[in-house]
């Protein structure tokens, strides 16, 4: 067991690379997650999904470490341990035809060894923070498009984890429901390490702390919101002229 | 391991239903278990050929009914081991297919346990059933997630099934030997119980090791896949002789009926009042022609060590002896069609064996009657036997499109008109050429 220098907390991710075929999608990517919320934020195909898959312990990474805690993921138990303590949400939600929430929440649970005394008390406050308490005997097919999403955003945080990953949360989310949303992505940060994709420099406004340009499998940019946005405008407007001549689009 | 969560019961019935149904039905069409319960277990083993594809078909079914990527990035996010999440979905799927199969054993246990006269419910092949539905569950989730959804249902059930049927093709002793899928007649063996356990273990081990290669674990598959080849070496060693013989199970029971005495070993004893009130009704009918006094022996178990100990302890005959197998078979059945016991001994007692013309020349038909023919004929009247050829496999053909039987009418009218007394006589007066096939037309005025 290794222990990284000077990184007792937070996860931090070093030269990490992965390509499939010939296809590079992360290259010599590093960075560091500490509490409160990360935006991942990059155009279709930079690498975001790729990302997060490693980080949750579902793929492996061609090169590169990532430490938890002070702790470089290298064996098989240091990884488990990690998914134990880690919450994602894919960008295609996890459907199971025929189970009801509450059963499939169950499910995760199960898969994630929340100790089975305390499963019951977690469906409960994972629904409720996802507003989803009236839905939980309902089958998952007969949910809309968004409560799904907000299903798959109670999963990812079943087993109460310190790190969450929610790739794409917010679509299909209606208004009323992305501002809930912000404001529930606030809350949950204040305890652990929530990170976070999107295309939508609205949710980055609503609710980054620090940012994470990612294109073409590369960190582009990575820094407090604030120090993203440039130019005139509101602040979204400012994110995107920043976002936009990070990657190399603003208008050359 | 809790309660189902991947596949409740709203998930898992059609499972149970699949399986039970298949299971009852195929059963039901069978007669060779009715009353015997080593051949009820047998029966339960042999099932699988039809319930394994079953299970493993719906199981594949079920699976691919999930959104495959999404379920499997779960699996992978897991912090269960590795293959654990796909072994707890075989797992759940075959708790309702062990459930279906074990509905589905219910009937034969009970119509057995009514009927049987001898021995004990033979619940040891239980284990290797499971185990066996288990092991198909297993494969059925990697078929089902393996394959593409339209196909995974039928390239389940198609694949165990056609893996079966190769088996048998290529070795049934082989087959018999690691499954309880064993086509022999079982009325006077044992299976011991470590037989059974051993069949059970290596299918779930083998199964559990194509699972894991398929989770991407070549290690573990490795290990399993030599555990599964240890288990089964036993079996491969003692391969078709792992059936023990049950000397109680050859020993005879006896009617002895007012004209014959009839016996049978206990494992049939089940089937004595039938057979009994069989032989009564022809040696009724055939008063005069056939011996009376004589005893029946059934003599299935002959070759096998028991045997001769148990026939040499029956008291000595009061006339003759008369092996059954001297004219017809009652091996491997546990129920009598009496048509076709009745049709054997009419054959027997009417000696000539070429009454059926198409055997031998179907090229001039319709043949005339012989003596023989009008003989066979009444017999078959008498008890309502119908002469088409549909009263049992194998019986002859008799009617009219192949034996004309206009010569011969007075003949049949002569012998149907015949007071019992008369035609004790007439028989015994030609006893000799009825038997022997020699009979002439003279004979009958
Ligand atoms: N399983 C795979 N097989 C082959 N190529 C892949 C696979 N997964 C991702 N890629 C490639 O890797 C690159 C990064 O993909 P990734 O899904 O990580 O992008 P993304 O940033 O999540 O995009 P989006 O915003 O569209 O979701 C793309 O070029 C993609 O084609
Ligand atoms: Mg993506």
């Amino acid at each position: 067991m290794a222990i990284v220098n000077g990184l007792a907390t937070g996860v931090s991710v070093s030269g990490i690379s992965k390509s499939y075929g010939g296809t590079a999608a992360l290259v010599g990517v590093s960075l560091v997650l500490e509490e409160g919320v990360s935006v991942l934020l990059g155009r279709n195909g930079a690498g975001k999904s790729t990302l997060f898959r490693i980080l949750a312990g579902a793929e492996r990474a061609d090169a590169g470490v990532v430490a938890r805690g002070g702790v470089i993921l290298d064996g098989g138990e240091t990884w488990r341990e990690h998914r134990r303590r880690c919450g994602w949400l894919p960008q295609t939600t996890p459907l199971i035809r025929g189970l009801t929430v509450e059963e499939f929440l169950a499910y995760v649970a199960w898969l994630k060894e929340v100790p089975r005394s305390v499963v019951g008390e977690r469906i409960d406050a994972v629904l409720a923070a996802v507003d989803l308490v009236d839905r939980r005997r309902s089958r998952m097919d007969t949910l809309s498009g968004g409560m799904l999403r907000r299903v798959g955003v109670a999963q990812a945080l079943i087993n109460d984890p310190g790190l969450v990953l929610l790739d794409e949360p917010s679509a299909g989310l209606d208004p009323v429901q992305r501002a809930a949303f912000h404001r529930f992505v606030r809350r949950i940060a204040s305890e652990r390490m929530v990170v976070l994709s999107t295309h939508l420099l609205e949710d980055v406004a609503a609710v980054g702390e620090r940012v994470f340009v990612i294109d073409e499998g590369r960190i582009r940019f990575a820094g407090d919101v604030d120090e993203l946005a440039v130019g005139e405008g509101d602040r979204t407007e400012r994110l995107r002229a920043g976002f936009l001549s990070v990657i190399g689009e603003d208008g050359a | 391991m809790t309660a189902p969560v991947l596949v409740p019961w709203r998930r898992g019935w059609p499972l149970v239903v699949a399986v039970a149904v298949a299971q009852t039905a195929v059963l039901a069409s069978w007669r060779t278990w009715v009353g015997s319960w080593p051949q009820t277990a047998a029966a339960l083993g042999q099932v699988l050929l039809i319930t394994g594809p079953v299970a493993a078909g719906v199981t594949a079914w079920v699976v691919r009914g999930e959104r495959r990527e999404g379920v499997r990035w779960l699996w992978k996010a897991s912090s269960r081991p590795r293959s654990v999440p796909a072994f707890r979905l075989g797992a759940e799927c075959a708790l309702w297919a062990i459930t279906g199969i074990t509905l589905g054993s219910l009937v034969p246990l009970v119509w057995t346990a009514r009927e049987a006269a001898f021995g004990r419910p033979g619940l040891w092949v239980w284990f290797p059933m499971a185990a066996g539905v288990l092991g198909v569950c297993l494969l059925g989730v990697v078929a089902g997630l393996g394959f593409r959804p339209v196909f995974a249902a039928a390239a389940a059930a198609v694949g165990i099934y056609g893996a079966t049927v190769a088996a048998l093709f290529i070795g049934d002793d082989v087959l018999a030997a690691l499954s309880p899928y064993d086509g022999r007649t079982m009325f006077f063996y044992r299976v011991p119980a470590w037989i059974h356990a051993l069949q059970g273990i290596w299918f779930v081990l083998a199964a559990a090791a194509v699972l894991v290669r398929f989770e991407g674990l070549r290690r573990a598959s490795g290990f399993l896949a030599v555990a599964a080849g240890l288990a089964a070496s036993p079996l491969l060693l003692v391969g078709w002789n792992d059936r023990r013989p049950d000397p109680e199970a050859m020993r005879f029971v006896c009617e002895i009926g007012p004209r014959v005495e009839v016996c049978l070993p206990q494992a049939k004893a089940h089937m004595l009042p039938e057979v009994a009130a069989a032989v009564d009704e022809f040696w009724t009918v055939a008063d005069g022609l056939v011996e009376q006094g004589i005893r029946l022996v059934d003599d299935e178990a002959a070759g096998i060590g028991g045997f001769d100990e148990a026939l040499g302890s029956l008291p000595e005959p009061q006339v003759d002896q008369v092996m059954l197998s001297a004219f017809t078979d009652l091996s491997a059945v546990s129920r009598l069609d009496r048509s076709q016991f009745l049709g054997d001994l009419v054959r027997w007692t009417v000696g000539d064996q070429r009454l059926d013309p198409t055997d031998t020349q179907p090229s001039r038909l319709p043949t005339p009657a012989t003596p023989a023919h009008v003989l066979t004929r009444w017999f078959y009247e008498r008890f309502d036997l119908p002469l088409d050829g549909s009263g049992w496999p194998g019986a002859p053909i008799l009617d009219e499109r192949v034996v004309d039987y206009t010569n011969v009418l007075d003949e049949l009218r002569w012998l149907t008109g015949l007071s019992p007394e008369d035609r004790r006589g007439w028989f015994a007066e030609h006893r000799s050429q009825i038997m022997s096939g020699t009979l002439t037309f003279d004979a009958f005025n």
